[in-house]
């Protein structure tokens, strides 16, 4: 079983070694991914790659992180990840065991010269497919340790989560319609925020 | 030697090609005075082109246009003939065999370009060829050779979609082989693979395939392969690992379904279905009462009233927002547990028309976020 969907963006890699291109990588999970469909130009006129698995906590980009990162020798990459990992849709998981998948992938990228941009979680207070868990002061908890993580070891770090949290603790409806994935106006906010940080 | 004599011998000499410096040593040779020399040779010139005039334009125009014929061949033999038959084997020696007679051939013809104009007819009859200029041919001979080589694969591929045969190979041998670099831009790299294969008649054949060299690490002996072999020349493959060479051979469109396509699979016939699901994508098989694409990770199952596509999270991600620009109407889940016989769960998503359901719901599934799409007629 491919149970890091190493086979999803094969063919793209491929193709993007065979070009010579030097990318910004973006991995993540479905808010990454999504993000191509919302508006792919800001992917294709920036230089940015996205490699973004819907559903995939830390775990599996941990195991996909040389195949979809490392190999395509990118410039930078722009990590956003956790929240699956909150909805344990790989099975509960701690707080600082996401951060150690984070960290790891973070010194993977390091070790390698491909400099990283660290992106808060989005937040959240509900998932539609596991409504067992309450995710709002996990988010929040994660957010802190990434926050601390970047700012001790000099890393480029995006807060999305300040700009789009809601009075309680979810993603701002304006952002989001389901509160996990943003609309098209999450993504321009995101866009902003992030383009401020690494361009 | 009499003036006449001298003139003919001028005459002899202008059809042997010679410079005017060469004759003119041979006048001051016969102790002519130089200031004839100018007018000698011009009545000469002028009897040699009379005569000329009366044979050659029709002689060297001829000899270009069998030359330009001989152009045209050689294309339509290289590029659209010969790349129409079972030859798929021998595509690089027939490439260098056509490139080869085209700039020969080429050459000649620019050489007799405009020999028939009476200006070039007062100099020489024939054009002098120098074979050491063929070497300006290298460049259009590297162009040509590359067009051949790309008519003779696009031949093989024609064949190949036209008579294809399904079958599963194992990797039996392969390489890389690396071409230093020459130029300042840097080397290159080739890759190929050897597949072992039954053919439908029981013969088992050996074929090699180039892959490029990234792909090269995703294969190892003993592998087995889903390939396609013509069955007119089965040293003709195509191995079936990436999506353009299924589109390309299996005419499907190797694409996510769309709501849409299973709104056609509610009304799609019992036996067409499999070629409905393979217009989307390849890799169908029927197990019991599902459809299963193990490569895209979806299933589809079908009875009378109902449609279900499981699939990967994110390829149904957009389905809300399709169907409320096909006009289906999102049903307040949260206010109405139930929807006629459907059951709705926490996050499902509920959409109608005046004829189906559309429910949607997201489930984690062996460490996979899930999409379970039904489509209910009302």
């Amino acid at each position: 079983m491919d149970w890091a969907n190493l086979r999803k963006y094969h063919s793209e890699n491929l193709a993007l070694l065979q070009s010579g291109f030097t990318p910004i990588v973006f991995m993540g999970d479905s808010i990454t991914e999504f993000w191509s469909n919302y508006n792919s130009s800001f992917f294709t006129e920036n230089g940015f790659v996205n490699r973004g698995i819907s559903g995939q906590t830390t775990s599996q980009m941990l195991l996909r992180f040389r195949q979809d990162v490392i190999q395509l020798r990118p410039s930078k990459v722009v990590i956003l990840a956790g929240i699956n990992d909150i909805a344990e849709n790989t099975g509960p998981i701690s707080i600082e065991n996401i951060m150690g998948n984070i960290i790891s992938m973070v010194e993977l990228a390091k070790a390698n010269h491909i400099e990283v941009v660290l992106c808060s979680v989005l937040p959240a207070n509900k998932f539609d497919w596991n409504h067992k868990i309450q995710p709002a002061d996990k988010v929040l908890e994660l957010n802190k340790l990434i926050q601390k993580f970047a700012q001790e070891n000099v890393l480029n770090h995006v807060d999305y989560y300040s700009n789009m949290v809601d009075d309680n603790k979810g993603l701002k409806k304006i952002y989001g319609d389901d509160g996990v994935h943003p609309n098209k106006e999450g993504y321009k906010i995101m866009e902003q925020l992030l383009l401020k940080a690494i361009l | 030697m009499t003036k006449e004599e001298i003139l003919q011998k001028v005459v002899e000499r202008i059809k042997d090609n010679e410079y005017d410096h060469e004759i003119e040593t041979f006048l001051k040779r016969k102790e002519v005075n130089p200031d004839e020399f100018k007018s000698i040779i011009e009545t000469a010139r002028a009897q040699v082109l009379e005569e000329r005039l009366k044979s050659m334009p029709k002689k060297n125009l001829a000899v270009f246009i069998v030359l330009v014929a001989l152009i045209i061949a050689t294309i339509y033999l290289f590029a659209f003939y010969l790349p129409n038959t079972n030859v798929s084997q021998n595509k690089t020696f027939l490439s260098i065999l056509g490139t080869a007679a085209f700039c020969f051939v080429s050459f000649l013809a620019i050489a007799y370009y405009g020999t028939w104009k009476p200006e070039f007819l007062k100099i020489r009859d024939k054009p002098r060829i120098d074979f050491t200029l063929m070497t300006l041919m290298l460049i259009p001979g590297v162009i040509v050779y590359f067009i051949f080589s790309e008519c003779f694969s696009n031949g093989a591929d024609r064949i190949l979609k036209a008579t294809q045969v399904d079958a599963v190979g194992t990797v039996v041998d392969g390489g890389v082989t690396e071409v230093k670099r020459v130029l300042r831009s840097g080397g290159a790299s080739f890759a190929s693979i050897t597949v072992e294969f039954e053919t439908k008649e029981g013969k088992t054949v050996r074929a090699t395939e180039d892959i490029s060299s990234y792909q090269f690490k995703d294969f190892y002996l003993g592998q087995q392969l889903n390939i396609v072999y013509s069955s007119e020349d089965p040293s003709n493959i195509d191995l079936l690992i990436d999506d353009e060479s299924i589109k390309e051979l299996k005419n499907t469109q190797q694409r996510d379904f769309t709501p849409n396509d299973l709104l056609t699979l509610m009304t799609t016939k019992k036996e067409n279905i499999k070629a409905t699901l393979e217009n989307i994508s390849f890799g169908w098989e029927q197990k019991s009462d599902a459809w299963m694409n193990e490569k895209n990770n979806t299933a589809v199952m079908i009875t009378d009233n109902e449609v279900r596509l499981i699939t990967t999270f994110g390829k149904a991600h957009s389905y809300p927002e399709t169907l409320e620009k096909m006009g289906f109407k999102k049903i307040e889940t949260s206010k109405e547990k139930k929807a006629d016989k459907m059951e709705i769960l926490f996050g499902d998503k509920l959409y109608e028309n005046d004829k189906y359901y559309f429910q949607i719901k997201t489930l984690i599934s062996g460490g996979q976020q899930m999409s379970v799409v039904l489509v209910n007629k009302k």
